[in-house]
């Protein structure tokens, strides 16, 4: 069922069932919407943005679950930190001292400097 | 014997989908003229692309080119030479790329935040690199774009016709006289007298099977099935582009696919892909370059692809978005908030309890799409139009200008609403047309049968057909037989329906039947390839003396005539 309306929080204003780009939901102005095509859920999230009582969440069917896996990370050494400057520099419309830009040619960092931050020019 | 019921409705412009292409069409038409119809599938409020969100618009923005040296003439070469292959419209690109930023001020003026303190930038816009060779992105906050449109539509005056597939167009001594859609509510047909019609109706989402096995599982909105395109050549409007594929093997988050851009995409300063290894294969965004790596085998300034370290037996790929400090974890959380299907990603994560800090996203190519980067549409001239007079094409609709994406829609629209306008002016009374008998047999067909298909195993067939016959073994042999087997699939389905919903998929199945032979036809058509949105087995070299053209496919008198355009 992928978006599961709490009935105890529902005002059974319709926003969901008047917004849901899949049509989904069914609804009689009388009480919470019904899921009646839950397989045709696209998982925009429309539903849960747009619900006035934070009535709304998605449950994802089995295929679509993200299998956790731990990520790298780790307290940034000097080099990284740097790295990660420079990222930020040209990542976020801040300007100061910017990278400059890679024309896309191989930088020559090992596998070692790239997981602490990637290579510092 | 059932009998359809059909409601009239009559406007001097009607405007077919409710995207970003469709809203700003609406405004600019009902600013122009007091009678304006809107009608969409779904509703304005969240339909579309954007739906849940836009992040991203790019444009020429004068303060911030000119700077860095990057005139419109350049931005607008620099797109149709790595973003189009020299294969563009070129005056409709030009009009793209130099009304951009009008457009985005027009957002900011009915409620869009465009500008942000942190930015150093003239005018403290957020601006990113994507596609081209400068800084021209810009990064909004565009979660609710779609609302603020649908009420910038309703302020103008323009009338809302929402749950209203339009699926035929009726012409008149070849020219435009109004469209016919379905009420997939109240299950009318709704017939709408029109002077002028603008189509925005985007992509083709369905017609590939996706990776995860689920039919609505895809990176862009299932409810888009061709309806526009479908409806346009069988009015006899010329399509151009239609055998190429969009992006194909462009990577997501697996399974719970998203747009945006995971692993590439601007939005994630301290974000790296890796294997299973933890090498990095692809760096930083300002290790790799200005540009973002669409395609499967792409090397990244690594050398080495996801592809490549798959096939080496070091998968799976994983984007790792842990790294940068608490500014730059809250600037990419932003930004996903804002990008379409990010709210609903970001609500997944924290209902299952991910956390990028601590978990890798593992990626996997995606479903080839269709449209897009391939801009397979109607051919349309420099006021929008079509080959069909009356008849207009604005955003993802449109063929022939790869890429044009958001800024597309927005441009396209608005110039599309003044052609529009123009044309309902000089225009005399509503006429009559033709061009809906099949459609209401289709119809009514349905709604006296009690037993035969479901719209699933028809859905099913199709996304076997596409996917077998069309992306791995492209060849003339190939896509002869899938056309074979839509024609057989067109002939002996016997859907049914129970109730509007599903007469609905119905008749999306009939357009997405319509397109998949138009691309068929066009594949076995263009004898070469041509980069990676085509490549055949038969003709593996591309073939710049024969083909570096538009080729358009049209019906005249019911016979398909094919046509070269030289762009």
């Amino acid at each position: 069922m992928p978006p599961v309306i709490d009935k105890k929080l529902c005002n059974t204003c319709g926003i969901c069932y008047n917004i849901c780009p899949q049509d989904v939901f069914s609804f009689d102005r009388k009480q919470a919407p019904i899921i009646a095509y839950p397989q045709e859920c696209w998982y925009c999230g429309a539903c849960v943005v747009d619900c006035p009582k934070g009535a709304v969440s998605l449950t994802l069917p089995l295929p679509l679950h993200i299998v956790p896996s731990p990520a790298l990370y780790g307290p940034p050494g000097p080099q990284e930190r740097q790295a990660l400057e420079l990222a930020a520099d040209f990542s976020r419309s801040i300007e100061g001292d910017p990278a400059e830009p890679d024309s896309g040619q191989e930088t020559g960092g090992s596998d070692a400097a790239d997981r602490q931050g990637g290579k510092a020019r | 014997m059932k009998q359809i019921e059909i409601q009239e409705h009559s406007c001097d412009i009607c405007v077919v989908g409710g995207g970003l292409a469709g809203c700003m069409a609406a405004i600019r038409a009902a600013e122009l003229n007091d009678d304006v119809i809107l009608a969409d599938k779904s509703n304005p409020e969240r339909s579309g692309c954007a739906g849940t969100g836009l992040d991203h618009i790019w444009g020429y923005f004068p303060e911030v080119q000119s700077r860095e040296g990057v005139s419109l003439e350049q931005m607008v070469e620099d797109h149709l030479q790595n973003v189009a292959h020299g294969l563009v419209n070129r005056p409709m690109l030009h009009y793209i790329a130099a009304t951009s930023y009008e457009r985005i001020l027009d957002l900011e003026r009915f409620g869009a935040r465009i500008r942000f303190e942190d930015s150093t930038l003239p005018g403290k816009l957020r601006l990113q690199y994507q596609m081209h060779a400068c800084r021209n992105t810009l990064h909004f906050e565009g979660r609710d774009i779609k609302r603020i449109l649908a009420k910038a539509v309703r302020k103008a005056g323009a009338r809302i016709l929402d749950r209203v597939m339009v699926t035929e167009l009726l012409t008149r001594d070849g020219q435009i006289a109004g469209v016919v859609g379905y009420g997939t509510r109240d299950g009318k047909i709704h017939r709408i007298r029109a002077k002028a019609v603008i189509m925005s109706t985007g992509r083709i989402n369905r017609l590939y099977k996706p990776y995860p096995g689920l039919t609505f599982a895809i990176r862009m909105p299932p409810a888009l099935t061709g309806d526009g395109k479908a409806a346009m050549f069988r009015a006899g409007a010329e399509l151009i582009n239609m055998e190429f594929l969009s992006i194909p093997g462009r990577w997501s988050s697996r399974n719970l696919i998203r747009g945006g851009g995971l692993p590439t995409g601007s939005y994630q300063p301290p974000g790296v892909g890796v294997n299973a290894l933890g090498e990095v294969i692809r760096r930083r965004n300002h290790e790799v370059g200005n540009k973002t790596v669409y395609g499967t085998a792409k090397t990244f300034a690594t050398g080495r692809s996801f592809q490549g370290e798959l096939e080496a037996g070091r998968g799976p790929i994983y984007a790792d978005m842990s790294w940068g400090s608490e500014e730059d974890q809250r600037y990419m959380l932003w930004a996903i908030e804002n990008e379409g299907l990010g709210p609903g990603f970001l609500h997944i994560m924290k209902r299952y309890g991910l956390d990028f800090r601590k978990h890798k996203i593992e990626l996997w190519p995606i479903e080839p799409e269709h449209s897009a980067a391939a801009a397979g549409g109607p051919m349309v001239d420099e006021s929008c139009q079509t080959t069909v007079p009356g008849l207009y094409a604005a955003g993802d609709e449109a063929g022939g200008i790869p890429g044009s994406v958001a800024p597309g829609a927005f441009t396209m629209g608005y110039l599309a609403a003044e052609s529009a306008a123009g044309r309902a002016a000089e225009t005399g009374a509503l006429r009559d047309g033709d061009g809906d008998g099949e459609l209401l047999d289709f119809c009514n067909e349905i709604l006296n049968r009690s037993t035969g298909d479901p719209w699933e195993d028809a859905q099913a067939t199709i996304h076997n057909h596409m996917s077998d016959y069309n992306i791995r073994f492209r060849s003339e042999t190939m896509a002869r037989r899938g056309l074979e087997c839509l024609e057989y699939l067109e002939n002996n389905m016997r859907l049914t329906a129970s109730n509007p919903h599903e007469l609905t998929h119905c008749l999306e199945i009939r357009n997405l039947i319509e397109c998949g032979k138009i691309i068929f036809r066009s594949t076995i058509e263009r004898k070469e390839s041509r980069g990676e949105i085509f490549q055949r087995r038969d003709y593996p070299e591309q073939d710049d003396a024969n083909w570096l053209c538009f080729l358009g496919q049209k019906l005249e008198n019911r016979q398909v005539r094919f046509r070269k355009h030289t762009p």
